[in-house]
């Protein structure tokens, strides 16, 4: 999910971290249970989520209110669409 | 002893033959000393392994290449290519980088299937993301850093 967002925009980097063979880098971000993505070095997401959800989280993380009512609209026509 | 089951290489054979488009390259950032020399900070257990996958991967293809960098010899591009620990391979598609794309450690389990994954999306220049959630993922206008943690299953 991580790396087809990051396909999208060059300005998202998307690290896939093995976390057994980075233990200080899982033991930072108190990774217990996986997977977790860590967005900016201090917002989570835990377990797998959709897609939407994921990119709902991001768009709120960055601040990007407006394209979270930009993301449902879109879904809205979607759904009409068929 | 070849880590893909001959069926798994002959999916995988004929998944590749069927999807890629452009070319991939695979930039794998090791230490080539790792397993004959060890020097105390730079040891890296993993680094063989995550090669030979790898390898295997792409010799599945005409369209996959594999390209070796030695992290501490080539510190230059290890960093040009914003590489901080290893092992870690990031891609290039019809020589277009993607450094913003990487995975640090062996893909193993599930992890296999996002490397695949991967390499099918860049090959075809299209993410799996939905429209909608492709229109407003381009309109993030600032720098974002995700880190995803995983283990083997």
């Amino acid at each position: 999910m991580a790396h087809a967002v990051a396909m999208e925009n060059a300005r998202i980097r998307a690290d896939v971290v093995e976390a057994e063979e980075f233990p200080h880098l899982a033991q930072t971000y108190q990774v217990r249970a996986v997977p977790k993505t860590i967005i900016d070095g201090f917002a989570e997401v835990t377990g797998a989520v959709s897609p939407e959800m994921f990119v709902e989280k991001l768009l709120t993380v960055v601040g990007r209110f407006d394209l979270v009512g930009r993301l449902k609209a879109l879904q809205e026509q979607e759904r009409k669409g068929g | 002893m070849p880590v893909l089951s001959p069926r798994d290489q002959a999916l995988l054979q004929e998944r590749f033959s069927r999807s890629l488009l452009k070319d991939i390259t695979i930039t794998l950032f090791t230490s080539r000393s790792a397993g004959l020399l060890l020097v105390p900070g730079r040891e890296c257990p993993t680094c063989p392994q995550v090669q030979q996958v790898l390898e295997e991967v792409v010799s599945l293809s005409p369209k996959l290449r594999l390209e070796v960098v030695d992290f501490y010899v080539q510190a230059e591009e290890a960093r040009r290519r914003r590489v901080d620990r290893i092992p870690c391979f990031t891609f290039s598609a019809d020589d277009q980088p993607y450094d913003n794309i990487k995975f640090y450690g062996l893909p193993t389990g599930y992890e296999f299937t996002t490397l695949i994954e991967d390499i099918l999306a860049l090959s075809r220049g299209v993410s799996s993301l939905r429209p909608a959630l492709r229109e407003v993922v381009r309109q993030i206008d600032k720098e974002v850093h995700l880190q995803v943690f995983v283990t083997p299953t």
